[in-house]
């Protein structure tokens, strides 16, 4: 297990104030966000300013880290904690709802876990059968797994009730087949795979969040995908049938004369499964070629005395 | 009902809940952890809004908005009206995004 250098995941000194401390928090959280951020690795990098947070903002916490420290831990060698080592500062009632909800590292977990995980155990005591506790997780898929149906690895962090009664996050492994068509945002339940129950009672189920990665290519809305699909002037006016892309394969699609620029054009029943299935829209754009030869150029010239076509005029007639 | 695949691994089975279905307030409350009082805060300041109030059942869209709603008091300390804000910016940037994507022309040169 790694040491981890909370002062350095949120770029303030060791000496910094509590004041500094809550800035940079702030700072690197509106970053980092995950709901707002637009950074590639934004999930993790606010899954660690966060840890780091917790533990550099509460100043029994801070202590004790600090304390680690200077033991002369660094984040290059390998860590564990000191003999017979047990945080005092776990965390309150009040904010174990909070970090219940929450995945930290190990190395977080065996610093400042024990002591959270015996509170969790004792405020979360049920009656006797209770049904287990439902699990949320997230899972990204590709378009393309979500199109043709996958089965995929989810590592799923499982409250387990240990023999002194005491609830530790242990990593299960699950294999999951993913039907085809799922779509973003949509949730599925594993029946079972939740938290145990408490005597007789069920487990709890698991639910998973499926979010689409955002694909190169085809774009999703819904049930539905759009492409954009580059045209000649000369196929745009009078019209031609091209190879487009579709989730299934290639397809041809014609292209009706005089085609406008951003007109789009529907493949039914080419988007996402389903009943019914969604549509593929394209969505015209027209490239002009550069005029380089002598003969492209005397072309251009013709055109300009053939046609009286002015793009800049408000109304009327474009084409 | 588990499968077994080809290296012999369990493969679980799952079930697809449907986007358009419904949930009631308690459900709401049970899934995001708060109170019901917490929810009618963020139906006053339009982070989720009903499409017929008096029936008071919620759809996979309001459920999704107050959980980011909830994570963003959260984490960012943001207030209602701030929630309400960042969220409609979320969804004008959504739609800009995927206006941009489908203008954009496929290995084109910016110059």
């Amino acid at each position: 297990m790694e040491f981890v250098d909370y002062y350095h995941v949120m770029g303030v000194s060791a000496s910094a104030s509590a004041d500094e401390i809550k800035r940079a928090y702030r700072k690197l959280a509106r970053k980092y966000h995950p709901d707002v951020s637009q950074e590639a690795d934004s999930e993790a990098r606010f899954k660690e300013v966060n840890e780091a947070y917790q533990v550099l903002k509460d100043a029994d916490r801070r202590a004790e880290y600090d304390q680690l420290m200077r033991h002369g831990y660094s984040s290059e060698q390998d860590f564990q904690p000191p003999p017979g080592w047990q945080s005092k500062a776990g965390f309150s009632a009040e904010e174990q709802n909070f970090t219940n909800q929450q995945e930290f590292s190990d190395f977080f977990e065996h610093i400042f876990g024990h002591r959270a995980q015996q509170q969790s155990a004792h405020f979360s005591e049920r009656p006797f059968d209770a049904r287990g506790q439902d699990l949320h997780s997230d899972l990204s898929l590709s378009l393309k797994d979500a199109f043709e149906g996958a089965t995929v690895t989810l590592g799923i962090p499982k409250p387990v009730i240990q023999a002194d009664g005491s609830i530790r996050k242990v990593q299960k492994t699950l294999q999951v087949k993913i039907p085809t068509g799922v779509l973003n945002n949509q949730k599925i339940r594993l029946r079972g795979q939740g938290g145990a129950a408490q005597g007789a009672g069920d487990a709890g189920d698991l639910y998973i969040h499926v979010h689409i990665q955002d694909d190169d290519y085809f774009h999703l809305d819904g049930r539905d995908v759009s492409v954009n699909l580059p045209v000649t002037p000369w196929e745009a006016a009078l019209g031609a049938t091209i190879e487009v892309r579709t989730l299934n394969g290639p397809v041809s699609l014609t292209i009706p004369e005089n085609a406008r620029a951003g007109q789009r054009l529907r493949l039914k029943g080419r988007g996402m499964p389903g009943v019914p299935p969604g549509d593929q829209y394209v969505v015209l754009t027209i490239v002009v070629p550069e005029a380089i030869t002598e003969e492209q150029k005397a072309h251009y010239r013709s055109m300009s005395s053939l046609w009286s076509f002015n793009p800049r005029k408000v109304s009327g007639d474009m084409l | 009902m588990s499968n077994i695949d080809k290296n012999g691994d369990t493969v679980l089975p799952v079930e697809l809940l449907d986007l358009e279905r419904e949930y009631s307030l308690h459900q709401l409350c049970e899934i995001c952890h708060i109170t019901e009082t917490e929810v009618f805060r963020f139906m006053e300041y339009n982070v989720i809004e009903l499409d017929n109030s008096n029936e008071m059942m919620f759809r996979q869209i309001h459920l999704d908005k107050l959980l980011t709603g909830i994570r963003l008091q959260r984490d960012l300390e943001l207030n209602h009206a701030g929630i309400a804000l960042a969220l409609d910016l979320l969804d004008t940037i959504d739609q800009l995004k995927r206006e941009i994507a489908l203008l954009r022309i496929p290995n084109a040169d910016i110059q």
